[in-house]
């Protein structure tokens, strides 16, 4: 991180707060689509723009944002936050986030509940409805391309399916199993080393 | 007692939302499922309309499922309970990660999970597909190119929003003329 102790007093300021606010409100618009395409975004900003972090650090907010539950940015922008200015820069982070969303959202909301009978809104929801399909399909093979990538993640992957399709069982405890099956192969492969 | 399953429901959703928004329409699809808060077409829509809003696809459909089970209220409480593990876990991690300087028991944590979220994903979409009469021999074959025309736009880098849009100008296009 770069903190400059002749700054230092700006970033426990209530205005650095703020600025962390508007920071993260002008990125929000960049998150369509979700997912890793936000890194390179958030990159520029923090360490081209703002001089918050340097560009080493990067890899860490990813790693981190990618392993915690959640979505990508919105984790990135808790991680960004807390670093910076402890537990309310985490908040003020991802509020600014969520902001533009969260107004679009509603409006959104508000409009699909109220026009959504009408004949022409059915009829753009029929041509839409398959898209999502297509839309899910799309990121299961995103995120397949990173997973399947030796034997053992793919017999994890058959295995997943085979449990959801026949036992019904709950994705839970599949993930639970995921992190688990993943830790084993981890220290198996440190003993063989 | 609504709000206090929905906490409940969209605090596991939170915390068990491994690999991003997509990763996390499986739980919710589930958690809608078991409660009956919507019919599948709308839990459908929702995801169109969250998915075509800026912003993480995953709490703008827990904003949108609360909204519609209980309102402003349910809203705030499902959207705070889906962030709030995020919260609390990157917080653990950064301690964590401080104090061992080592991060291969994150990857290798994700090494496994990202196959069965894969699978997760892949049969959420096989499930919507076929509640949405897909994958039946009565299929319109429109519905079926739609389907595959979204995928490869997808592929091509054209943002969702675009994909969204376009696919509601071809349903207009075909059923009401």
């Amino acid at each position: 991180m770069n903190v400059y102790p002749q700054e230092k007093e700006y970033y426990y300021s209530f205005s650095f707060l703020f600025e962390l606010f508007v920071t993260f409100i002008k990125i929000s618009p960049l998150t369509f689509g979700g997912g890793l395409a936000i890194i390179p975004h958030i990159e520029s900003v923090m360490v081209e723009k703002k001089n918050w972090f340097v560009k080493d650090d990067i890899p860490r907010i990813v790693t981190i944002a990618q392993s915690t539950p959640g979505s990508i940015a919105i984790n990135a922008a808790i991680y960004i936050g807390f670093s910076l200015r402890g537990l309310s820069g985490a908040v003020a982070s991802m509020l600014g986030l969520l902001f533009p969303s969260a107004l679009i959202v509603t409006l959104l909301t508000y409009l699909f509940l109220t026009y959504h009978d009408l004949a022409i809104i059915q009829e753009a929801f029929k041509g839409i409805r398959p898209a999502i399909v297509g839309l899910i399909f799309f990121a299961a093979f995103k995120i397949g391309r990173i997973a399947l990538q030796d034997r053992l993640t793919v017999l994890v992957f058959i295995s997943a399916i085979g449990l959801l399709a026949v036992l019904d069982t709950s994705p839970l405890f599949l993930i639970a199993g995921g992190i688990l099956i993943g830790w084993i192969s981890y220290t198996y492969r440190c003993k063989r080393r | 007692m609504q709000s206090i399953l929905l906490f409940i429901e969209f605090f596991k959703i939170g915390l068990f939302g491994f690999g991003g928004g997509y990763a996390m329409i499986p739980l919710m699809d589930r958690a809608v499922e078991k409660h009956e808060w919507l019919t599948p077409e709308q839990f459908a829509d929702i995801v169109a309309v969250a998915g075509s809003a800026p912003g993480p696809i995953a709490t703008n459909s827990a904003l949108f499922i609360g909204y519609q089970t209980s309102g402003i209220g349910g809203a705030v409480i499902a959207g705070v309970s889906t962030l709030l593990p995020s919260l609390i876990i990157v917080f653990l991690l950064i301690k964590v990660i401080a104090r061992y300087q080592n991060t291969s028991l994150l990857s290798s944590g994700m090494y496994g999970i990202h196959p069965v979220i894969t699978a997760l994903i892949l049969f959420a979409g096989i499930r919507m597909g076929r509640q949405n009469g897909l994958f039946s021999l009565s299929v319109e074959y429109s519905q079926l190119i739609i389907m595959a025309a979204a995928f490869i736009l997808l592929y091509k880098k054209v943002s969702p929003v675009w994909v969204v849009t376009l696919s509601g100008i071809a349903g207009i296009l075909i059923y009401h003329f």
